[in-house]
């Protein structure tokens, strides 16, 4: 498949040394995307793929483009997605080797601290109820801190109202990673970042802890603007 | 349950009996998983308990390894772990073979463990010393030669000796932990100094008077204390020739008393070489071969020396010319890279620790990558399983 077939022909310059007067129309009039509509997103999870070759949908998209694999895209026994995107909310300045051992690192202490409770426990059912796999506890965790709605300002009258609207699946997603890594990024540093995730992962697994509570916090605060939600609609 | 590897070696996993519990180290119980050992004593390690793990007991390794000998992650995992396990390999049942079959009235035969770094030498060195202990051999162990030459404590220049350095620090501490692996033995043995030591006008330590007097002089005045570990380095060779004990001399990182640098600056902020201290005089006295009735094992290691000097793995590059000459000549042990029984019987006991968690990773498919990507070498394989 050629390259300039699939890469989207943007007007009158070219896609890589553009002009700065033209980004600022470019970002409000068209998306970022360098790939025309029609390419598919990469299937790089093994398992899917001889899904879909012994299914025959595989005989399908034979033809169809589909766009380059990233980088962290691999087939991996370790990979995981929801990882993937957490490591790159924790990356600065594109960091991307620093973020990922930080994040391995809490995964670590995660385990450590649940082997500790694991080989302290004497009866067979006490062993049963600890999770030890940190993935696990990850997207537990996540999920506990998903909110359910959020508030977004709303102007009527001269006065800015906190109106309660519904939120996306991908926008919850954010915001839970977002609290969590804003909260183990603690003033005084005096634990680190990893550890302090942990912490942190292992307290929304028990739906306790600091981001839970933000979560909390921002439901309740819905439910006290719920007297504005009609103003969503004007 | 049959398991494949991906040659398509079939392993047999047996189930365990019910009755161990997971909370316990099996000691005494009866093992039947192909990776571990019923065999507890190093001495009666040989080829067939290549690749298998043993454990060792919680008052053995606070014995042997309080004051140094095992590297720092790995011993922090025995701590998550729930218990100290080490892997039978292949240079430690080779030395185990020599140790057991030495003439010890001919002089003491060098053996010198290299290999890449983090491919097991410490390790094996920390099983060696186990199998010195339990041969009744007094262990003379410096845990890591480095931590002398790059992180010493304060070292000031020696009374007795001119132009060398003494580290009264790091002495007291190698006398504790001397004291602490060996207490019991000198207790039984009551060696008796050859010599008169005289520390200043009003003390000294009279010939004849009991070993354990030297070693607590040390221990309570930091001032003589590198001059006590001397001394106490050249009496015990004595009682050797004497045949009054058994000596094995186990030194982590040799290579370091001969590097072209350490972090001991002089007044006028010129580098003191690591060959100017006196611990090192004494051990490369101890280190000679011209005494009998001990053995000496010794590992070089590249992470020992500067980022400069790290090309090669190899003795004569590691040891350098003055370090070749002293040691030659030795007997080279290869610490290699685990085979592919040692790397399978290393993921079964990760998996069996409930270390690696995630389920892909322990099916062949996970196995396969896992050896390829860790290259099969042991501290690339723990840094990759650690947080998953």
């Amino acid at each position: 498949m050629s390259l300039s077939g699939v890469l989207r022909k943007l007007p009158s310059f070219n896609a890589i040394h553009c002009h700065l007067n033209f980004v600022g129309r470019i970002a409000r009039q068209q998306p970022y995307s360098m790939y025309q509509p029609f390419v598919k997103e990469p299937t790089y999870n093994i398992e899917k793929l001889e899904q879909l070759i012994e299914s025959g949908e595989a005989k399908k998209r034979e033809f169809v483009p589909v766009k380059a694999a990233r980088s962290d895209q691999n087939v991996s026994v370790f990979h995981d997605e929801l990882t993937s995107k957490f490591i790159n909310m924790v990356m600065e300045k594109g960091h991307k080797e620093i973020a990922t051992k930080l994040v391995e690192t809490a995964y670590m202490k995660i385990k450590q601290m649940q082997l500790a409770k694991y080989y302290k426990a004497t009866t067979d059912a006490e062993r049963a109820e600890i999770e030890l796999n940190p993935i696990v506890i990850f997207h537990k965790a996540l999920e506990n801190c998903k909110p359910v709605l959020q508030l977004t300002p709303i102007k009527r009258g001269g006065a800015t109202y906190q109106v309660p609207i519904p939120i996306t699946e991908n926008r919850a997603r954010f915001l839970a990673m977002k609290w969590m890594i804003l909260e183990s990024r603690e003033k005084e540093r005096k634990v680190h970042f990893p550890e302090r995730l942990a912490y942190e992962l292992l307290d929304a697994f028990n739906n306790t802890g600091k981001v839970v509570k933000r979560k909390q916090d921002l439901h309740k605060q819905c439910e006290t603007n719920r007297a504005y939600a009609h103003y969503r609609w004007g | 349950m049959i398991r494949f590897s991906p040659t398509g070696t079939v392993f047999r996993v047996w189930r365990r009996f019910s009755s161990w519990s997971a909370n316990t180290m099996p000691i005494t119980e009866t093992i039947t998983d192909t990776f571990r050992t019923n065999e507890l004593d190093p001495m009666n390690h040989r080829k067939d308990h290549d690749g298998r793990f043993y454990s060792i007991s919680q008052s053995v390794k606070k014995q042997l390894f309080t004051g140094g000998g095992l590297p720092k992650e790995y011993k922090e995992l025995s701590e998550t772990l729930n218990g100290l396990s080490i892997m039978v390999r292949k240079p430690a049942i080779e030395l185990i073979t020599y140790l057991n079959k030495t003439n010890f009235d001919a002089p003491v035969t060098r053996y010198v463990l290299y290999g890449k770094t983090g491919s097991g030498k410490s390790i094996s060195l920390a099983h060696i010393l186990h199998y010195g202990s339990n041969a009744g051999m007094v262990l003379v162990h410096v845990p890591w030669v480095p931590n002398w030459v790059r992180f010493p404590k304060g070292c000031t220049p020696s009374v007795i000796h001119p132009n060398m350095y003494d580290h009264p620090i790091e002495s007291v501490e190698w006398l504790r932990h001397f004291s602490t692996q060996n207490g019991l033995l000198m207790q039984k043995l009551e060696l008796k100094t050859t010599e008169t030591y005289t520390w200043s006008k009003r003390e000294m330590t009279a010939a004849g008077s009991p070993l354990s007097e030297l070693i607590d002089l040390g221990m309570n005045r930091a001032k003589y204390a590198t001059d006590c570990v001397a001394a106490l380095l050249g009496e015990l060779k004595k009682a050797a020739v004497s045949k009054r004990c058994r000596v094995l001399v186990v030194i982590d990182g040799f290579n370091a008393f001969f590097s072209p640098r350490s972090k001991v600056q002089r007044e006028d902020k010129s580098i003191v070489l690591p060959t100017e201290f006196v611990l090192t005089d004494a051990f490369l006295s101890l280190t000679r071969n011209d005494w009998t009735n001990g053995a000496i094992v010794v590992s070089v290691d590249a992470s020992a020396l500067p980022l400069e000097l790290r090309e090669s793995p190899l003795p004569r590059y590691q040891l350098g010319k003055q370090g070749f000459e002293h040691l030659d000549p030795f007997i080279p042990i290869e610490v290699p890279n685990y085979s592919e029984k040692e790397f399978h019987s290393q993921i079964d006991y990760y998996i069996e620790r409930n270390w690696l968690q995630q389920p892909k990773a322990r099916t062949d498919r996970g196995r396969a990558e896992l050896s390829f990507t860790s290259g099969n070498h042991p501290l690339s394989l723990m840094k990759l399983v650690a947080p998953y």
